[in-house]
């Protein structure tokens, strides 16, 4: 099994990167902090000086708040690495426990002022005096930190930071290039399931903006909730881990299914955003199929009427806007000179569209094969008249080329019909010849041999010659064609009848299928019978002794099938349409009798009556299909 | 024994329909134009022409609406064109029948022999009518169950008898096979017309010369099959 489609390969995977996330992020906090205390630039004890000298700042100040409250500050800073200094300016009073031992850092609040208030008593009245006094407040962080408390943890933190400075950096870089690995695992296998498939899971089939705007407002309340509910250091490490966490898992998902949706092309298409458009896209497509609807089918003078309404209504709007702003101009010249221009301008536009109507209804007309429609050119000019000249000469052209066509056409019919007379008679001769010499007694075995073979090529080439007439007459539609409603279950049953015989004697069974009602549908029907006869000769010439044959009458729509499926005998090495050229028969080696014309005959005869014939070869399945409008 | 005038510019032709018709032991004579029939015809005595249509100097048509000035002998063209439209022309000028080339050396005896026995029997001796139905050569009667063809007994099944009858009571009407079958059969037919259509093709076989051109027993393609008097 492939890795990206273990469930437990991508959990691991999951559980993984979030321990590397952790620590990246520990790690680079750290990284980022020793850097701002310039862990990397300067040795170890400038940068405890530097820290503990803030903190001994911090301190000071903190001791001045002991001293305005009253503290025992002695006590208070005995179990401390500190010493204490507060010198008061005034009185040159000093009180410490600092005796001159070795320290690292010092730091001090700056000059301390305090109040001391007095109360004097004038008669009734207390009158209150202050004086100011200033004191020095200095902390000496001591060089060797014998007790615990706050300076030696930083003290240690400081040594453990310092020694590992460089090991952080590498810390995060692994961490944050493992993290990318597995990210890149996760995003790869997103979707993957077993069997190699890309399967969306629940949340891949939520839409995507919807999706977004939760995984947003879950970030969004995660920030507020951590400042809300923050008020010390432990609860805000709690809160930035438990949501951090959580925010982790949910970006986590929301890019692993991001990446699904990529794949599965779904991102756009899975939106509530595109849903709408596309639900209201089928409206607005509607809408405007309707417009165009209507614009088509308006007639191009009523197109032409309708758009100079609206331009004569903006020109209106114009003009009383332009009266009513320059009235004092006399204004009775220019509108006159506007209403004259605009009779003008509206019967020449008006002239032009009844020209160009003109010009589309004849082409239109010539286009659909009225070889006979000539354009007017009346009242027209210049290149209007020269179009539409030239139009009635293409259409002269056409005319021409159609009529040399239909020319060439029953010359090709009169001329096979003409050569194919001059064939008959010869044959006729031969034909009769070969008979007689048949009947002659004769006891050379060969020579009855031959007899039999000039017999038969002479009965096929009489064969060849009558369908080479009907495929001619037939292709270039010089058959006469009198449709009527036929019974196309009556005349399947007759000319089923006629083959009764030759179908037995080839070995096939023919299965017939007829609707109950009658099936009317217009055709020929001595036409129709040539169709079936060269349809079921190819049967008993093609189709493999022993196997059925069924005809069917099937109706569907408002058309009806006729259908003719056999087993053929040879094994069909052309295709479908290649079987209804003229001379190709099934059996490429040509030992059978045919001329190869009878399906080309059936399809044009078909044809001729308004019918379709198909051809459909399926391996030894061979099968045609006559179809005709139900009447 | 009957004469025969052969007229074909075909001199092959002419000569193999001679050897066929003298080995039914008819008379022959030869023509080769339309004009040379008409000479032969004036000073012979004929009962029968084959003549082709196309020929040099004096085609069939025309020789045929000349003979038909003077006499009414049976004529039999022969002719490549084997369109309907020619056929039609051919039998309007007043052509007895008409064979397509190339053709069957037995079909076109059976025609000379079906035309010789009509001529024969409607110029003097006509015989006397006992037959039920008759239908140009075709004779059915009843009482024996008996059918003659060109005065031949055509043996018939039962039901093609039947079938024979029905058409020969109408003659000229279209009878759809599902009509046929309730008549003669006595029976719906449910899908049987088949049978029908398999007896009719069977019994065009046994009357008709060329089966597939038949003379009385018609086929209305699509519609049915009716009896026609023939030509």
């Amino acid at each position: 099994m492939k890795l990206r489609e273990s469930l437990a390969a991508k959990i691991t995977a999951v559980i993984l990167s979030y321990i590397m996330a952790a620590i990246l992020v520990i790690s680079a906090i750290f990284t980022v902090v020793m850097g701002y205390y310039k862990f990397y630039f300067s040795g170890v004890d400038a940068v405890k000086e530097e820290i503990l000298t803030n903190m001994a700042h911090s301190e000071a100040n903190y001791l001045e708040i002991l001293l305005d409250d009253g503290y025992d500050i002695e006590k208070y800073y005995s179990d401390k690495n500190v010493f204490y200094e507060v010198k008061y300016i005034e009185s040159g009073e000093v009180v410490t426990n600092y005796n001159n031992e070795p320290y690292i850092a010092l730091g001090s609040s700056g000059y301390y002022d305090y109040k001391e208030y007095s109360y004097e008593k004038y008669g009734e009245i207390y009158w209150e005096s202050e004086e100011i006094h200033i004191a020095d407040v200095k902390i000496y962080v001591a060089k060797d930190m014998t007790k615990s408390d706050m300076f030696s943890v930083m003290a240690k933190i400081i040594d453990i930071g310092y020694s590992m400075r460089f090991a952080m950096v590498f810390i995060a870089l692994g961490s944050l290039v493992l993290l990318i690995v597995l990210l890149c695992f996760l995003y790869c296998s997103a979707g993957h399931i077993k069997g190699g498939v890309i399967k969306r899971n629940y949340l891949d089939l939520l839409p995507f903006d919807i999706y977004t705007a939760a995984v947003g407002f879950i970030g969004f309340f995660s920030v507020v909730a951590v400042a809300e509910w923050t008020n010390d250091l432990a609860s805000a490490v709690l809160w930035v881990v438990v949501f951090g966490s959580l925010d982790y898992f949910i970006a986590l998902g929301y890019t692993m299914s991001f990446a699904t949706r990529v794949k599965t092309r779904t991102l756009i298409k899975n939106t509530l955003i595109y849903m709408i458009l596309r639900f209201f896209g089928k409206y607005i497509n509607k809408f405007s199929n309707w417009i165009k609807h209507i614009i088509s089918n308006v007639s191009l003078i009523k197109k032409t009427v309708i758009l100079l309404c609206g331009i004569l209504l903006l020109e209106f709007i114009a003009l009383v806007i332009i009266f009513n702003t320059y009235w004092y101009y006399s204004p009775s010249r220019i509108f006159w000179f506007v209403i004259i221009y605009n009779i003008v301008f509206v019967s020449a536009v008006l002239y032009l569209a009844i020209i160009l109507k003109r010009i589309k209804d004849g082409g239109e007309k010539i286009a659909k094969g009225d070889l006979h429609h000539k354009i007017d050119t009346q009242y027209m000019f210049g290149d209007f008249k020269e179009f539409c000249v030239s139009l009635n000469n293409i259409n002269e052209g056409l005319q021409v080329a159609v009529n040399e066509r239909m020319k060439s056409e029953h010359f090709k019919t009169e001329l096979i019909t003409n050569v194919s007379h001059d064939i008959k008679t010869p044959l006729t001769s031969i034909i009769n010849y070969v008979d007689l010499i048949k009947k002659e007694e004769c006891e050379n075995e060969t020579v009855k041999q031959y007899i039999e073979v000039l017999d038969r090529q002479s009965g096929r080439l009489k064969k060849l010659v009558e369908d080479l007439v009907e495929a001619s007459k037939a292709s270039s539609g010089t058959l006469n064609v009198n449709l009527a409603v036929c019974d196309a279950g009556v005349l399947l049953t007759q000319a089923l009848g006629e083959f009764e015989d030759r179908l037995k004697k080839a070995g096939i069974t023919p299965v017939l299928n007829l609707p109950e009602n009658p099936v009317k549908i217009m055709a020929d029907g001595r036409h129709l019978w040539r169709v079936f006869d060269n349809l079921l000769s190819n049967v008993c010439k093609y189709a493999l002794g022993g196997t059925r044959v069924y005809l069917d009458i099937i109706r569907n729509n408002g058309k009806v099938y006729i259908t003719f499926r056999n087993i053929s005998k040879f094994q069909l090495n052309v295709s479908a349409e290649e079987l209804m050229e003229r001379f190709v028969r099934g059996d490429t080696s040509r030992n059978t009798e045919g001329s190869g014309l009878g399906l080309s005959i059936a399809r044009s005869l078909v044809e001729l009556q308004n019918g379709s014939l198909e051809l459909n070869v399926d391996g030894d399945l061979f099968k045609v299909t006559v179809e005709f409008e139900e009447m | 024994m009957y004469k025969i005038l052969i007229c074909d510019d075909e001199k092959d032709i002419v000569s193999a329909l001679k050897i066929y018709l003298e080995a039914e032991g008819y008379e022959t004579l030869q023509a080769y134009n339309g004009n040379e029939a008409l000479k032969v015809i004036s000073e012979n005595e004929v009962h029968l022409v084959l003549m082709d249509i196309m020929m040099p100097e004096c085609d069939g048509i025309t020789a045929m609406v000349k003979l038909r000035e003077t006499s009414n002998l049976p004529v039999i063209l022969l002719t490549a064109k084997g369109e309907d439209t020619d056929k039609i022309l051919g039998l309007n000028v007043g052509a007895d029948d008409y064979i397509t080339k190339p053709f069957n050396p037995v079909e076109v005896i059976a025609r000379v022999r079906s035309q010789l026995r009509r001529y024969m029997q409607l110029g003097g001796n006509a015989a006397v009518q006992k037959s039920d139905y008759v239908v140009g050569n075709i004779e059915l009667d009843d009482s024996a169950k008996q059918v003659t063809v060109d005065g031949e007994i055509v043996s018939l099944t039962p039901t093609e008898f039947e079938i024979l009858k029905l058409l020969m009571q109408n003659v000229g009407k279209v009878m759809s096979p599902k009509e046929i079958y309730r008549k003669v059969w006595n029976d719906e037919a449910y899908g049987a017309e088949s049978t029908v259509a398999v007896h009719i093709r069977h019994l065009r076989e046994k009357i008709e010369i060329n089966p597939a051109e038949p003379r009385y027993l018609k086929v209305v393609w699509a519609h049915g099959y009716k009896m026609e008097k023939g030509v």
